[in-house]
């Protein structure tokens, strides 16, 4: 039986509403608890220390084919001079680097958000591999052929929510993720570009129908965590309005929608690109189920992956170095990795980056933004205190603005937005907002009976980005794993999972689609919880549904 | 896993032999001896047939020829490589756990570790390291290709059920299957026992791969400078240029022989990117016989590497030439070879030049007696497992089917690195 | 300041990885000699490899090398490096400056993705010379490369810049996609030379390769006895002594802008 406890240090809960005061905190078997009768087996003096819940990242490619795919397409990137960790390169770690570098920066729960269903077995392996960390993933609808051909045919809501349940019962998944609705299958049809209220050729549904089923699908089925959308028209000028409509289409259920800087574009301006972040923050703070994270760019090489073979493959054109691949999987859904290096010289980078804090600083509720740059597309996760640093530091951010090689001073409005973070708003955006959106009622808290994924900072540290990078302990499920930067202990987390009751009909239905047109079997489609445990290497936590139903 | 005694019928069984990794087999097990109850081809039932024979059960090990306890075996192949200069971990077959299990073994003998395939799927894998590529998976094809072009020669002997249940398919979702065309171009295919190659849908083209350059060529600049007929040739192009779904398929392995072999490659998957600027169309490099997408994806995710690694002290290092097993054993650089060949035997290939320790399936051939075998169990058989097919995404998982005496390859490795 | 030298004493034949050679930075004597070195499966310290003098670490000696030694010049920077004997692959692999000067034959896969500096190899040099490094586009970026015997196959694939000069032969499939710079070959050349090439400039006694290429306005020779000046000072003695050599530009299929002079 291990104890511990955390002496006088400076807590920040948000979930309680505690910010900055001083408390003992007490930990057993994995736990936090209020008071300890028995022996302490470790004391750490929390003097000057700030005291938070463990970080959680809730969209982060961390593990699934497209993720091996860059990882041996850029081979070049993974360099011999590091070697701290191992050889591979920042935006596109090996799952031990991941668990690595995550774990070191206080991250305690990552969740990689395209997990295609027929992928789910490499996903789950991949993830099982990453030390240290809690992981789960949200399966990948809303393009394949048996669900757009159920829509199609007019079935009922109940019959999509089965579906649904079903995914994730087989995949092992937290939530349901929607890229591009009804695009990716479109792009299979030889359809280039399909906009919220335009029907696909081969299904004649548009993309807010499927949002709209799917989003009532997951309410329904009490499924935590929202209807995670990839709007349509990913990159291009003037998506705002797309983003927007998808937002609409949701008709008042809570939906979640991810990566938005990519999805704020205008197309004002003698360049035809402009920023809509106002416009688009605008929604965010009037409605109130609407959830989004960023998707912030920094500048530096990275990859783009993205389960949105349609645009990825528009954009392949534009790949640094000059190779992609995309790929259409299994009647499912689709992926594309396109290389890419972000510039300060491109105007249209540089207002990408000035478009993602624009939407950062303009919601005014910490608890519906989430800090992440959509690791790796915008930057890797390795960049996340130099992006805290850009949120709580008016003058750092304006001095990055005024050296940047292209001038984009009067496309934005980044100088004139006073506010600065908090560290209480950063404790909650990267804390308790995650953890509350999905469900994870023993995360991103320090409340008792919490799970014990706790970081301390150094506050005498007075560079935010520097404290954010090297927190002086990480512990994760009452293990001490981190301290002063050094793995002490190696850990391996659990992955997060809901399983939604359904109607078993919806089987039958599936073996017959799968016995005629699949190329598995049903059985082999789905992973048991014997199998995540024996096979694949990781256990699993099941986070509890409530159903609900809309009258 | 089932009693001796039992009687069972298991159904949806994936078969781990071959990269198409079908699930459909169903399987009769009596007395702990199993049936191939459905209709496949006799080659595909006759390799679980196969291992009924008592002999494949029983734990076998070794030492220079001479039947021993494990211990000694063990104990042996401990002796071999804590003696070791310079130790080669040589994959020529396994599921993900088993490489898995691989790379920390390697890790803690600071061992290389290869694949025997390495040199095919390296070229396969260049093709997106060095410019763009689309690429498919079957079920795609089954069910929304209109016109599938297989260069391949030799295609009903390697995947003899990748017609029947994927390309010339009776059912298709998105696509008139009745109306699918496919072209095989290879060598003339001969009439086999086991497949069906007749079909009102099929082309066959007689044409020597290593001028596919050539036939591209005329594709593109669509004037025949190729050997096919002009009637043929002019068939193949309209089918090409009014397809709303082409699909290209080639086996890289049969290419790999050929000087031209990368330029084939490049070339093919050239063409197909040009033709997605209006139409859609993507390719399929059919490989992974030995268990090699396994590998190199379970690579790939723990290292950032598809293959050719070597360990040393807390990292690894990637060198496509230095760490080129064959070639290692073959120039006598290393002096320890651990050879692991838990589903199939047929790329075990031993040299003199060095100590051989061979983890195999039981009843494995050689060519020249190992210092040490030690017989483990078939993931798929005798083991639980998890796959990759051969369009690198679909993972299957392997079941245990029966009773076996043998220990799985982790087990033993962790065993004998103690 | 003497130059540092590394004499090898190695017999056996595992392949050793000689990429530290170009990490080396200042510091003392001692401290190489105690450098921890993976060779095979065991860590090593130098001292027991190779005989360590001198005190030049700008400009380095490697004396009785063999065909076993690999990446030698692995990314070089602005490092002198002598080899006496073979060496294995990957000699100069990404070097970006410096120089090396080998005395005996290279082995496979020797100047991929070199980016700057000069190589000089006495010998030959094996199978994909100037060949494209492990996920990268271009075989040679940039650097003057001079064999003063022959090149293997399939070498100097995807050539971007800079100068190759073989005293010797050419392999078959050399010189694949050449988008430019130029090579000068004294020998034969192989089969299916300068497959999809785009730019770039030949220099070659081969006549046999010249059908496929068209006969081109022969007055035009300012490239010419440029580079026969420029090449003929850098290497101090006369590679190219024709005066008048037969000019060719284009194939006659049209595709390619390949400048071939047959001296």
């Amino acid at each position: 039986m291990t104890t511990l406890c955390l002496k006088n240090g400076q807590i920040f809960d948000p979930i309680n509403k505690i910010f900055n005061k001083k408390k003992d905190i007490y930990i057993k078997d994995g736990k936090i608890v209020e008071k300890l009768n028995e022996k302490i087996s470790e004391t750490i003096n929390c003097k000057n220390k700030i005291i938070m819940p463990g970080a959680i990242d809730l969209h982060t490619h961390i593990g699934g084919g497209k993720v091996n795919i860059a990882r041996l397409m850029l081979q070049e990137f993974h360099n011999n001079s590091d070697r701290d960790y191992d050889l591979t390169a920042d935006f596109i770690p090996s799952t031990l680097k991941t668990g690595l570098q995550y774990i070191k920066m206080g991250y305690t729960s990552c969740f990689e958000p395209a997990v295609l269903p027929i992928n789910a077995r490499q996903s789950h392996s991949e993830m099982a591999d990453t030390p240290f960390i809690d992981k789960g993933g949200y399966a990948l609808l809303g393009n394949d052929d048996f669900l757009l051909d159920l829509i199609s045919r007019g079935a009922h809501q109940s019959e999509i929510n089965d579906y649904v349940a079903f995914i994730l019962k087989a995949t092992q998944c937290i939530g349901i993720k929607v890229v591009n609705p009804g695009g990716i299958n479109a792009f299979k049809f030889n359809q280039r570009a399909l906009n919220v209220d335009e029907n696909s050729v081969r299904y004649k549904i548009t993309p807010r129908k499927i949002v709209r089923l799917l989003a009532r699908a997951v309410y329904e089925l009490g499924v935590p965590h929202p209807l995670h959308v990839h709007c349509s028209n990913l990159g291009v000028p003037g998506n705002f309005k797309s983003t927007i409509e998808t937002i609409k289409a949701a008709e008042g259920l809570p939906v979640h929608i991810t990566h938005i800087q990519f999805h704020s574009y205008g197309n004002n301006g003698d360049r035809n690109f402009s920023s809509a972040s106002a416009e688009i923050t605008d929604y965010i703070n009037k409605i109130p189920n609407l959830t989004c994270d960023v998707g912030q760019v920094l500048f530096g090489q990275t990859a783009t992956m993205s389960g949105d073979s349609m645009k990825q493959h528009a954009n392949h054109s534009h790949a640094h170095p000059d190779k992609w691949l995309c790929m259409d999987i299994e009647c499912e859904a689709g992926c594309g990795v396109v290389p890419f290096k972000y510039t300060d010289q491109s105007f249209v980078n540089a207002l990408q980056w000035a478009i993602g804090l624009e939407t950062f600083l303009l919601t005014e509720d910490p608890d519906k933004i989430f800090l992440t740059t959509d690791h790796p597309n915008g930057a890797p996760f390795t960049s996340y205190p130099h992006l805290i640093k850009l949120l709580m530091d008016k003058s750092f951010r304006d001095n990055l603005l005024d050296q940047l090689s292209v001038d984009i001073s009067k496309h934005t409005i980044l100088k004139d937005i006073k506010r600065e973070y908090t560290l209480s708003e950063i404790a909650t955006m990267t804390r308790s907002a995650p953890a509350r959106i999905l469900g994870l009622r023993n995360k991103g808290s320090l409340s008792k009976e919490a799970d014990a994924d706790i970081t301390i900072y150094d506050s005498n540290i007075k560079d935010v980005e520097e404290m954010f990078a090297s927190p002086t302990h990480v512990i994760k499920d009452g293990v001490v794993v981190v301290k002063d930067g050094e793995i002490k202990n190696y850990t391996w987390g659990k992955t997060q999972v809901v399983k939604p009751e359904y109607d078993a009909t919806i089987e039958k239905k599936l073996k017959k689609y799968f016995d005629k047109y699949h190329t598995i079997a049903l059985p082999n489609y789905s992973i048991s919880n014997d199998e995540m445990s024996e096979v694949i290497g990781s256990d699993i936590n099941e986070v509890k549904c409530n159903r609900k139903r809309i009258s | 896993m089932s009693k001796i005694s039992d009687s069972l019928n298991l159904k949806n069984i994936v078969c781990p032999f071959c990269s198409l990794h079908c699930d459909d087999l169903e399987i009769d097990v009596h007395d702990n001896k199993l049936y191939v109850k459905s209709n496949v081809p006799k080659s595909c039932a006759f390799k679980y047939e196969k291992l009924n024979l008592p002999k494949f059960k029983d734990m076998v090990t070794t030492v220079k020829g001479k039947p021993c306890e494990p211990k000694k075996a063990y104990q042996y192949s401990r002796q071999l490589i804590k003696k070791s200069k310079e130790t080669v971990l040589l994959n020529s077959s396994s599921d993900v756990n088993v490489t898995r299990e691989v790379l920390s073994a390697a890790s803690k003998v600071n061992a290389i570790v290869d694949h025997v395939n390495s040199s095919i799927f390296l070229k396969n894998i260049s093709i997106y390291q060095r410019r763009g590529y689309m690429a498919t998976s079957l079920t795609e094809i089954k069910n929304k290709s209109d016109v599938i072009i297989v260069f391949s020669n030799n295609l009903f002997e390697t995947y003899p059920r990748l017609m029947e249940k994927f390309l010339a398919t009776k059912n298709s979702f998105s696509v008139n299957s009745k109306k699918k065309e496919i072209y095989v171009i290879g060598k003339k295919v001969k009439n086999t026992k086991d497949c069906n190659i007749r079909d009102k849908r099929i082309t066959y083209i007689d044409f020597n791969n290593r001028n596919i350059t050539k036939l591209i060529n005329s594709f593109i600049s669509k004037k025949n400078e190729s050997s096919i007929s002009n009637k043929i040739f002019n068939k193949l192009l309209a089918s090409i240029e009014t397809s709303k779904y082409l699909s290209v398929l080639w086996a890289t392995s049969e290419f790999d022989s050929y000087k031209e072999c990368d330029e084939i490659i490049y070339n093919i998957s050239a063409y197909v990117v040009s033709l997605n600027k209006t139409s859609r169309a993507a390719c399929l490099s059919l490989s992974g016989n030995d268990g090699d997408v396994s590998f190199s994806q379970t690579l790939g995710w723990m290292t950032g590497f598809p293959s050719r690694i070597k360990f040393t002290g807390n990292f690894f290092e990637y060198d496509r030439d230095a760490n080129n097993a064959i070639q290692l054993i073959n120039s006598g650089n290393s002096d320890l070879v651990i050879h692991l060949n838990p589903i199939s035997e047929k790329k075990l290939v031993l040299n003199k030049k060095n100590k051989n320790i061979v983890i195999g399936r039981p009843c494995t051939k050689f060519n020249i007696e190992p210092d040490v075998f030690i017989s483990c169990g078939i993931p798929g058989i005798d083991f639980k497992g998890h796959i990759f097919r051969t369009d690198n995404v679909v993972s299957l998982p392997l079941t245990s089917l029966r009773m076996s005496h043998n220990r799985s390859t982790q087990e033993i490795l962790r065993e004998i690195l103690k | 300041m003497k130059p540092l030298v590394f004499k090898c004493k190695i017999k056996d034949k595992r392949r050793l990885d000689m990429s530290w050679l170009s990490k080396i930075k200042t510091s003392s004597l001692s401290n190489i000699k105690n450098l921890r070195v993976n060779y095979g499966s065991k860590e090593y310290k130098l001292s027991t490899l190779f005989d360590v003098s001198g005190n030049n670490f700008k400009d380095i000696i490697i004396s009785n090398s063999n065909k076993h030694l690999d990446n030698i010049g692995n990314n070089l920077e602005d490092k002198k490096i002598t080899i006496f004997g073979n060496v294995g692959f990957g000699l100069a692999k990404g070097m970006c400056s410096g120089e090396i000067i080998l005395n005996g034959n290279a082995g496979k896969n020797a100047c991929s993705g070199m980016k700057g500096g000069s190589v000089h190899i006495l010998g030959n040099a094996d199978d994909g010379f100037c060949s494209l490094p492990t996920s990268m586009n271009e075989g040679l970026v940039d650097g003057f490369i001079y064999v003063q015997k022959s090149v293997g196959d399939d070498s100097v694939v995807r050539m971007r810049r800079g100068n190759i000069i073989i005293g010797g032969n050419i392999g078959s499939g050399s010189c694949l996609e050449l988008i430019s710079g130029s090579v000068v070959v004294l020998g034969k050349i192989g089969n299916n030379f300068c497959h999809n090439a785009r730019r770039g400039t030949i220099f070659t006694r081969d006549k046999s390769i010249c059908r496929e290429y068209i006969k081109a306005n022969q007055t035009d020779l300012t490239f010419f006895n440029f580079y026969k000046i420029k090449i003929n000072k850098i290497l101090n003695k006369s590679i190219i002594n024709s005066s008048k050599p037969v000019r060719y530009f284009g194939t006659k299929s049209g595709k390619e802008l390949i400048e071939l002079f047959v001296i």
